[in-house]
């Protein structure tokens, strides 16, 4: 107990509440950026860290941590640029409440929305932390290929096109994303033997150019285009209180569910998103709105995503264990400060653990503050002529995608797929099967071939294990019931009639 | 709809107003955009930064070298005269990139200059690799080299340079590899999974972080040291690894030992043999696989200072002191203390036999898996 309020206590010291501030303030201008993000930020800050104390040191990190969520979706609801993987479905609605003229609206929902979860999420942390990550464990390849199945099952009826469509999509994704060196089996795949390709293709140049570089073709197309009309005054730039109404519920299932999907190995945040978007499509009373400017298609997968940034949190507080590339960079922190994350550390240092989980909660507080007046002045970006607007855009697609890995070849893997973007678009497709493809396929892959290693080719055994023989029955239910469904409704009808 | 009208009634009213507003505000947005934009490419375009910052070393460095330089009979050559770029070649944020950060950081208590990381990432580090080969011979690019793609890699990775287009300076330590069990597994030593994989060939799942990667190969050597058969199920990397197998959904793991001290320590994991020649700092109480009667199976992922042939001999007889200098600093030993690292000098040539040790072993494993390119 005396710990915990000396950690408190150290959290609310000046220079920590200092560092917490910069953190978060680091973070959100990373965030916002594309290409560069939390995770490049973090690992170019470390050597600066390593001369700090240690609290202040992973506070600093865990600032920018949970501030680089943030501002990741304001790029994708201004301007139609997702700057990362977990920012793509805030385009679905969030690009479309800017159009409609609601940009202030949208980034203000976003805000909200990621505090609320964040706090939520920090809650959990605090209290279940131990409990829930032994269940974690439980997760082995078998259950995470039963996760990422069902998840891409679930996730193809997101878009309205054909779900032959749809699955050809993702496979089409998955194809994109064996290329180059297999990490697994270290040979080299679909690169005909070209050195550039052997790194692979990193997605978020591909995201970049699915979705913004696309977005500026279009609007060279069309002539004389005004300005989006956006009153700026605070009163309209707040959602209002019937927005705000419909994000409630949407924002508390974000968190939640975001927080659970946090707990998985692998792209988690990304998934959560679409999930969360997934869901409140099929709750919503009016799905026709999602992808034409819903506020719920944003609130919902805003919160998850910071609902998955902690949870992600859980497995390396509790067990010391990454689950993905974010986590593993904060281990990093952790470990040069000398602080091993873990079983051991609520004992051996308890004050650097509660002084940490205190500043999470000034953080998101502070984040709170500090993103509501950005607003304004993001949302007047949206009033600028698109005849000036686009080029910026454009400047900031190529800058972003060379800043990923400082790599010409990935800004022409951005030009590529602008184009096939702008192709997808003129063919009124919907690219997001394709970007969950390239994004969940190699987990799929990968937990496929470890299972079958450790069933010993006994394919049986996906089905016995209780985790994932679940999930993969739902995803047999998943799959056959809308097609029953349909049949004995028609045959209803023909009785009826 | 209430929306709507809303924006519509505010239109008409406060138009001339807004009016003057909006060029004000729309070139006011564009400033802060581009200043941005700057502020990226500032940061993200040289993908590395300065480690040390000294500015005022710098300008005494300069200043005495022009010293040295102005008397005739200087008996030793001037090094460092400027800032030296030290390559690794794999992304930011992974063991060796901290490692080489660590080491940059102990430096500037040794180094009267600034030592810039850089990371050029990929191609199982051959990326940073070729580019260290290609830079200018002055003594003033360093490479962070790890075991692998100055060896092993080569086996089973096209790259733009053979053995021979480097000099490796001196080693300034290693990873040992140790394997690990979950807590309540059926095995408590070593041998008895051995054993137990001689009765039952195949029967045991060993997870590693990669196959190909010098910890998988290993396991590999392993085999064939002991004549038995282990089912490997490589993972991307040992942080997708560690749960798995604490979770118990395989039998066994190799992993390094800085990444599951923590665990071992913990009690969640039960390491039943460090393979490495000596006891490991990090883990005193574990074995080495060779006090077991498992001989044969030590290495692990050791890390050299690696310059491009031609640099002057004088210049690399300073790099070689000067750095070994800085492996004996307290920071450095403090910092790989905290990472569970091993610090192990080997002059130029005890290095080079190491390194090339592990290539003609590892060939033979290569062979029997199909890799060998």
């Amino acid at each position: 107990m005396e710990d915990i309020l000396l950690g408190v206590a150290s959290a609310f010291s000046w220079v920590n509440l200092l560092f917490c501030l910069l953190g978060v303030a680091l973070g959100t201008i990373v965030g916002v950026l594309p290409g560069l993000g939390p995770v490049g930020a973090i690992s170019m800050l470390l050597p600066i860290t390593f001369a700090m104390e240690p609290t202040a040191a992973l506070i600093l990190i865990a600032g920018i941590y949970f501030g680089g969520l943030y501002g990741g979706s304001t790029t994708s609801i201004l301007v139609n640029v997702p700057g990362s993987a977990y920012s793509v479905v805030a385009t679905f609605d969030g690009y479309k409440m800017t159009q409609k003229g609601r940009a202030g609206a949208a980034l203000a929902i976003s805000a909200i929305a990621s505090f609320f979860a964040g706090t939520i999420g920090i809650i959990l942390l605090t209290f279940l932390a131990p409990p829930i990550a032994s269940v974690a464990l439980r997760f082995g390849p078998p259950e995470y290929f039963a996760i990422i199945l069902l998840g891409l099952l679930v996730l193809s009826r997101l878009t309205d096109s054909s779900l032959i469509r749809s699955y050809m999509l993702i496979a089409g994704g998955i194809v994109l994303s064996i290329i180059g060196i297999d990490q697994m089996s270290g040979t080299l795949r679909l690169t005909f033997g070209q050195s550039w390709l052997i790194d692979g293709l990193d997605f978020t140049p591909i995201l970049m150019g699915l979705y913004g570089l696309s977005e500026v073709i279009i609007a060279m197309e069309k002539k004389h285009q005004k300005p989006i009309k956006a009153d700026l005054s605070l009163r309209k730039l707040m959602p209002s209180k019937d927005e705000l109404k419909r994000s409630t519920a949407p924002m508390t299932r974000g968190s939640f569910l975001g927080f659970l999907i946090g707990l998985i190995p692998g792209p988690a945040m990304i998934l959560s998103t679409y999930a969360s978007y997934a869901m409140e499509k099929r709750i919503s009373k009016h799905p026709e709105e999602f992808g034409k400017g819903a506020i719920e298609g944003v609130a919902g997968p805003e919160a998850a995503n910071n609902g998955a940034s902690a949870g992600a949190l859980v497995p390396l507080l509790s067990l010391g264990v990454p689950f993905s590339a974010l986590p593993a960079i904060l281990l990093s922190a952790f470990i040069i400060q000398g602080i091993t994350p873990g079983p051991l550390m609520m004992t051996e240092n308890p004050t650097v653990f509660w002084a940490l989980i205190t500043s999470m909660y000034i953080g998101n507080i502070m984040l709170l503050i500090l993103n509501l007046p950005l607003v304004g002045m993001f949302a007047s970006i949206a009033r600028i002529p698109p005849r000036v607007l686009m080029p910026i855009v454009m400047i900031f697609c190529f800058v972003g995608a060379y800043s990923v890995r400082s790599n010409m070849f990935d800004v022409i893997v951005m030009i590529v797929f602008g184009v096939v973007g702008y192709l997808f678009r003129k063919a009124k497709l919907d690219p997001s099967p394709l970007v969950l493809g390239i994004i969940l396929g190699p987990m799929l892959e990968t937990s496929l071939t470890q299972s079958m290693l450790i069933f010993k080719g006994d394919l049986t055994m996906f089905f016995t294990r209780p985790i994932s023989g679940t999930m993969l029955a739902l995803g047999v239910i998943v799959t056959i019931w809308p097609p029953i469904y349909r049949y004995v409704k028609r045959k209803r009808a023909v009785k009826n009639a | 709809m209430s929306m709507d009208r809303g924006a519509k009634q505010t239109q008409t009213t406060k138009m001339e107003a807004a009016m003057r507003q909006k060029k004000r505000t729309t070139w006011s947005t564009i400033v802060v955009f581009t200043m941005i934009l700057a502020l990226l490419t500032a940061c993200g375009g040289n993908g590395g930064n300065a480690t040390n910052n000294q500015p005022n070393n710098t300008n005494e460095g300069a200043n005495n070298g022009n010293a040295t330089s102005e008397t005739p009979a200087a008996t030793e050559t001037p090094f460092p005269e400027k800032g030296i770029e030290l390559i690794v070649p794999f992304n930011a944020g992974g063991v060796s990139d901290i490692l080489a950060r660590s080491f940059a950081e102990a430096a500037s208590e040794i180094i009267d200059q600034t030592i810039t990381i850089k990371n050029v990432g990929g191609g199982s580090g051959t990326t940073g690799n070729y580019e260290l080969v290609r830079a200018k011979a002055d003594g003033y690019t360093w490479l962070w080299a790890a075991t692998g793609h100055i060896s092993s890699t080569l086996h089973i990775t096209p790259a733009q340079y053979t053995r021979d287009d480097f000099t490796i300076v001196n080693k300034a330590g290693e990873m040992a590899v140790v394997v690990v069990v979950p807590k309540n597994s059926p095995y408590e030593s070593l041998n008895q999974l051995v054993d137990e994989a001689k009765a039952n060939p195949g029967n045991i799942t060993v997870g590693n972080p990669g196959e190909g990667t010098v910890v998988a190969l290993l396991a590999n050597i392993l085999e064939d040291s002991q004549g038995i058969e282990l089912q490997h199920v490589p993972y991307q990397g040992s942080g997708p690894l560690l749960p798995s197998i604490l979770g118990g959904h395989i039998d066994a793991a190799f992993m390094n030992v800085p990444e599951v001290r923590s665990q071992i320590e913990a009690g969640e994991l039960r390491a039943l043999a460090v393979l490495s020649e000596n006891r490991v700092d990090a883990l005193p109480d574990v074995p080495t696989s060779g006090e077991l009667g498992v001989e044969g199976v030590a290495g692990g992922a050791s890390h050299f200072i690696v310059i491009p042939n031609d640099v002057p001999e004088e210049v690399v007889q300073k790099i070689d002191s000067l750095t070994k200098e800085v492996y004996e600093t307290e920071r450095f030993k403090q910092l790989m203390d905290q990472v569970g690292y091993q610090i192990a000098y080997k002059d130029s040539a005890d290095s080079k036999a190491e390194v090339d040790a592990w290539f003609e072993l590892t060939q033979g494993v290569y062979e029997r898996l199909g890799l060998l390119q």
